[in-house]
């Protein structure tokens, strides 16, 4: 998780480390004598570290502050090290050339061990310092970069269910001008015709025409061909694939791990095809929740068809762990749920309890 | 130069405020002359003038405090107005409020003393950038608190330590010798040696460091001090 403040950053570190260094830098002026010139060092040192705090000052202003010491030094010897401070600005900004008339220097004027000791670590302590927040800022770049991808595959998702949603109804429409265009042209014309001839034949019998007995074997033939023609058509459309509540039935009974109680109630076929991919996906899901999780004896499945909403239901008696953690089918079947205006929603109190409600869109007929 | 214009009209709208302003530096110019000829002959009123400094100083950046405590300044975050120029043009009206009364109390301390008030022209330098430090630390004083209360209820009794430890109330020279150098740390001991210097007869050149110091002590706290907090 991310919180809100956190203390430990390498700003706040880079602050503290200039505040302790600036007071232990005060301590060596208090214990080693030094005069007025050693407060305006002090002083000189400490306005530059705000400085650095409140803007943003260019690489070559540590070249200043190395002069300020350079300045006092032959005043007050201690103040070598002084030049701490710019050393760990220097190997903060990574211009370690900026150190340059302080090794020079050094290298005069032979130095007091623990001289270079603190030269030493000022200097790791920029370094590590200047690494941490590096990469601070990398990490930062890419958990933006990757929140900004899943923001978009997310609105891409609930773009794809919507048309989804439309590219089945536009389905349906299609299929519903193809059955009326068959209709039409196989079984339609037969029947005119057998009518048109059932029409004639009670005109020629009537007549006690001779020819009424002919036209009567052709209505006749007319009609059973149109019969056949219906139930060919009727055989063509008809799915392969059971489909709605005969799919659910399916699912439920190729279940084998534990029986299935499947009850439906209400009018099953003012369904739209569109909430019976939901639907099925979900008793899918949850029964390969019962295999892999919960060790079931049985499963309840309802299906409730109000004239409102649609509420599935399914419930096993088994244990649940990790209840809190939903997994992506889960997550997934949740978020095509709230495309359709529906829920998805886990009860977990007693054994496990998945509920699905959608509602039903009466202006879809 | 809305906001400069509006530093006036608050801070005198406010009876109290012109009381606290115009009595105690009106007062303290007519206070005798006390302390003693080896430490510093001046009239009491010029002694203790750093401290009564400090206090106007804080009074008056009162007003950033506040404005950020009623949420003034997040309005004025949402216009075209800068950070940069709402600070500048509060801490020009109060160094213009501060130097007005730094110039009363000089005139009125030249006609009620005369001749005992020594050198007023390089003490009135000297107060004038004391001026600056003192608005500069009260700046940055209320930049470190949220609370106006308890920025408030400290900030009296840290004057009046800052005061004594720099040796406005007492010569310097009676306390350890520890807390002699620490008192070089603080921006009062440059005001005190400033005026020490002037008692004794120094002329500008020698005020040079002293002042230079109370400079840089101004910058560095107006630098803290200018942070933005809403």
């Amino acid at each position: 998780m991310i919180r809100d403040r956190e203390i430990w950053t390498p700003e706040n570190s880079i602050i503290l480390w200039r505040v302790i260094g600036l007071c232990l830098l005060c301590i060596l002026w208090l214990r080693s004598q030094g005069g007025e010139v050693g407060v305006v060092l002090l002083l000189f040192l400490s306005i530059m570290a705000l400085a650095r705090w409140r803007f943003v000052l260019p690489e070559w202003m540590v070249i200043i502050d190395q002069l300020a010491c350079f300045l006092i030094i032959p005043h007050w010897p201690a103040a070598y090290y002084f030049l701490a401070i710019p050393m760990f600005e220097a190997m903060l900004i990574g211009k370690h050339w900026i150190m340059i008339p302080t090794v020079v220097a050094l290298l005069y004027l032979p130095p007091p061990i623990i001289l270079i000791a603190v030269f030493i670590q000022a200097g790791f302590t920029g370094w590590v310092l200047r690494c941490w927040w590096k990469e601070m800022k990398l990490y930062r770049q890419e958990a933006d970069l990757q929140r900004r991808s899943r923001y978009e595959l997310e609105a891409l998702k609930s773009e794809l269910l919507v048309s989804n949603i439309q590219g089945a109804r536009m389905a349906e429409l299609t299929e519903r001008n193809r059955i009326a265009q068959q209709l039409h042209d196989e079984v339609g014309h037969e029947i005119t015709a057998a009518v048109l001839a059932l029409q004639a034949f009670e005109q020629l019998w009537r007549e006690d025409d001779p020819l009424a007995n002919e036209m009567f074997i052709q209505a006749q033939k007319r009609l059973s061909n149109s019969a056949l023609y219906l139930r060919e058509t009727v055989h063509n459309m008809k799915p392969v694939k059971a489909i709605g509540i005969d799919s659910l039935l399916e699912i439920s009974n190729g279940f084998s791990i534990c029986p299935v109680n499947f009850q439906a109630y209400g009018d099953t076929s003012r369904v739209p095809v569109y909430l019976w991919s939901i639907l099925e996906p979900c008793l899918k899901e949850a029964l390969t929740n019962v295999m892999r999780h919960a060790k079931a004896s049985k499963v309840d499945v309802d299906l409730d068809v109000n004239p409102n909403i649609i509420r599935l239901s399914i419930q096993n008696d088994g244990s649940v762990s990790n209840s809190d953690v939903i997994g992506i089918g889960m997550r997934n079947l949740r978020q095509r749920a709230r495309a359709v205006g529906g829920s998805l929603s886990i009860d977990t109190s007693d054994g496990f309890r998945l509920i699905c409600v959608l509602p039903l869109d009466k202006d879809y007929y | 130069m809305t906001v400069f214009k509006f530093v006036f009209k608050r801070y005198f709208r406010n009876l109290s405020n012109v009381i606290f302003l115009g009595l105690l530096p009106i007062a303290a110019a007519f206070l005798p002359i006390g302390g003693t000829p080896e430490w510093i002959p001046l009239p009491l009123g010029f002694q203790y003038y750093g401290l009564i400094q400090l206090l106007i100083a804080a009074r008056l950046a009162e007003v950033i405090m506040e404005d950020r405590i009623n949420k003034i300044l997040l309005r004025i975050g949402v216009t075209p107005m800068t950070h940069l120029q709402y600070l500048w043009q509060n801490l020009l009206a109060f160094s213009a409020i501060l130097t007005g009364v730094n110039v009363i109390v000089m005139i009125l301390g030249i006609v009620v003393h005369g001749d005992a008030l020594i050198s007023p022209g390089l003490l009135f330098i000297i107060f004038t950038v004391f001026s600056m430090t003192s608005i500069g630390f009260a700046l940055a004083w209320y930049s470190l608190f949220r609370n106006k209360e308890t920025a408030f209820s400290l900030l009296g009794g840290v004057i009046i330590l800052i005061s004594m430890l720099g040796g406005v109330m007492w010569p310097i020279q009676i306390m350890p010798p520890l807390i002699q150098r620490l008192a070089m740390l603080l921006p009062t001991y440059w005001l005190m040696e400033g005026i020490l210097i002037v008692v004794k007869g120094g002329g500008f050149i020698d005020l040079m460091q002293p002042l230079a110091l109370m400079a840089m002590f101004s910058l560095g706290f107006i630098i803290l001090g200018s942070r933005r907090r809403i």
